[in-house]
């Protein structure tokens, strides 16, 4: 059973990663490499705070403004200085990596014996066994942080937004500022995936340096795979297939490993798994197209 | 709205059924050999050194006479860099419930000691188990998890250092206090060398804009050897470091291999292979019946000597050559 709670638990946290980089991704067609560099922000500025002995609800909220105010720079060096997406983004990946050092004094930090969410969420008493109230725990609070994105994105400004990223210049036209929008939509996503990364350091118990590494492109294939199963209608269905999408990648890797996939192959394996979820569509749709031709 | 319900629908039978496999191919392992010895060896990435740590550790069970695939069996995984995956990966080892479980790498260790806790794992590549978390000395550590440490040789330095250089007096290095490795190596250094009378000067930097001028203050000290502790710092900047020894005529001592092709003139490093080999010995242990919980853990047991003959020459150090040939043939 741990692997599958394991997994489970583990496509739970990054699917916050994931509605971040829908955000960024399906809202603003912006490929957001920041994203590597704001996971482990929120990891290293969770863990110095709890080391320091602040509470972890608060260390949390922390990060997660931390990852905000990153998201904000790449966007206000994307959109005032005229700089490529990509290219603003890792500018701010690269110095994201000398921050952290800095905010963590080192390139690791333990969270062993402190008290953090995830082991006040294993101790919940109703629930006998630790990792699967950790889990129960992680799937409410997805699913709380899945509806309010929903809610946000119903108001003016949560409109405003995505009219942003689909027709800029009807948008203009109504007197919005789509620079700002750009900028506060990548610093939404970017505090979303700080929160991600603030959990998993509690999850995993330390906070590294390095473990934004590929974070990106996990976060993208569970948009991707997402999209490609729920189908992408509406914002809703969107945001349910990222969350689904991010499971479902973590429990295909599980299930390779489980088969007794060569461990060497595994990043070739998950290339192809985001291949078939992005030419998955584009067949059936071809296919059903040629079936009413047919007709 | 229908569809999108549907389509909702399928994606959870499709969890459901990915579950489902999880859950049956866990189930279908329970019954389980007793004959064979099952072992796991988790790695965090693809690194000469935990390339290395892994041949020792094959090397190792061969040693004990054991046969692989008759007497056990070593399931190796390896994250690839990947923080998830090394997740996911621990998580499947759990539930493959191996006899034991070797780990390489910080990360790994780290995440092992969060959710291992009545299996028994044996580390190596892990510079200092106790900063790491896991321990708060080497006979005191976590009940499951005992290892090797591959923490520089401070030690064998200063015992070389009065071998070949009898009458130093002073010797100094640059340290980093933003970096906790630094400072302890700093420490670790400074109490070997005093043991045997020799006073450590030491000089700190910040950044690595400041090495050169760090590097030119410790020359002016006259320390009678450079000998450089480990961290991020001061090894990426090494080569500045020693062309500001070698003007200044003070040789240049290290700790880290590939510090003795760029000047160093004596390099004590770790042996990762034997890491591997000596985590096997703790391993043996354990299945000659001392429990985890007792066996302490472990510096390695072997450290590499490189010389690098020109820099000695030009530094005006003669190695007398039964020392070299007793270094160089280990």
């Amino acid at each position: 059973m741990s692997l599958l709670i394991g997994a489970l638990t583990i496509g739970l946290i990054l699917s916050l990663l994931a509605l971040g980089m829908f955000i960024s991704f399906k809202i603003y067609n912006f490929a957001d490499i920041t994203a590597e560099g704001s996971i482990t922000l929120g990891a290293s500025i969770a863990a110095a705070l709890i080391v320091s002995g602040m509470n972890p609800l608060s260390a949390t909220l922390i990060a997660m403004a931390g990852g905000f105010v990153a998201g904000t720079l790449t966007g206000i060096i994307h959109t005032k200085f005229n700089i490529n997406g990509l290219l603003a983004g890792i500018l701010m990946m690269t110095a994201l990596y000398s921050v952290n050092l800095h905010i963590m004094g080192k390139s690791n930090l333990p969270l062993m014996s402190q008290q953090t969410l995830i082991s006040l969420a294993g101790d919940i008493g109703f629930i006998p066994d630790n990792d699967t109230a950790v889990l129960l725990v992680i799937l409410a609070f997805v699913a709380l942080t899945g509806v309010a994105l929903h809610l946000f994105f119903r108001t003016n400004l949560g409109t405003a937004m995505r009219a942003t990223g689909n027709n800029p210049q009807m948008i203009r036209a109504l007197g919005v500022n789509t620079g700002l929008m750009i900028t506060l939509g990548l610093g939404m996503a970017n505090a979303l995936i700080a929160l991600s990364g603030a959990i998993l350091a509690q999850y995993q118990g330390f906070a590294d340096v390095q473990m934004g590494i590929g974070m990106m492109v996990w976060g993208l294939a569970s948009v991707i795979i997402g999209e490609a199963i729920i189908g992408g209608g509406s914002v809703g269905m969107l945001i349910i297939g990222s969350i689904m999408g991010s499971v479902i990648f973590r429990l295909l890797v599980a299930v390779a490993l489980r088969l007794g996939m060569n461990p060497n192959d595994l990043k070739l394996i998950t290339a192809l798994f985001v291949f078939i979820a992005l030419v998955l569509p584009y067949i059936t749709k071809k296919m059903k197209k040629r079936g009413v031709e047919v007709k | 709205m229908k569809t999108n319900l549907l389509n909702i629908l399928k994606a959870l039978m499709l969890i459901a059924a990915l579950s489902a496999i999880l859950i049956f191919m866990d189930s279908s392992k329970g019954k389980k050999d007793t004959r064979i010895l099952k072992l796991a060896l988790i790695q965090y990435n693809d690194s000469p050194l935990s390339e290395l740590s892994q041949q020792g550790i094959m090397h190792g069970l061969v040693e004990t006479g054991m046969k692989a695939g008759v007497d056990y069996t070593l399931d190796v995984l390896n994250a690839q860099g990947d923080i998830s995956t090394l997740n996911i990966i621990i998580d499947k080892v759990l539930s493959d419930k191996p006899d034991l479980i070797f780990v390489t790498s910080t990360p790994t260790l780290q995440l092992a000691a969060q959710k291992i806790k009545d299996l028994p794992v044996v580390f190596s590549v892990v510079a200092d188990p106790a900063a790491a978390g896991v321990c708060n000395s080497f006979t005191d550590h976590q009940d499951n998890i005992t290892g090797i440490s591959t923490m520089g040789d401070y030690e064998g330095m200063v015992r070389i250092i009065n071998q070949i250089l009898p009458g130093t007096k002073t010797i100094g290095t640059i340290f980093t206090p933003g970096e906790a490795n630094s400072v302890k190596n700093m420490n670790a250094l400074k109490k070997h060398s005093e043991q045997s009378g020799i006073k450590l000067i030491t000089t700190p930097v910040n950044s690595s804009s400041e090495i050169a001028d760090a590097a030119l203050a410790l020359a002016e000290a006259k320390p009678d050897i450079i000998c450089q502790v480990v961290d991020n710092l001061t090894s990426s900047s090494i080569s500045n470091i020693i062309k500001i020894a070698d003007d200044n005529k003070i040789p240049l001592f290290g700790f880290v291999s590939d510090q003795s092709e760029k000047g160093a003139v004596i390099v004590v490093s770790r042996d990762y292979q034997q890491a591997g080999i000596d985590a096997v010995k703790l391993a043996k242990r354990y299945f000659d019946g001392e429990p985890i919980k007792n066996i302490p853990i472990e510096f390695v047991s072997k450290t590499n000597i490189l010389i690098n003959k020109d820099a000695a020459k030009v530094a005006g150090i003669n190695i007398p050559k039964d020392l070299e040939k007793k270094w160089t043939e280990n």
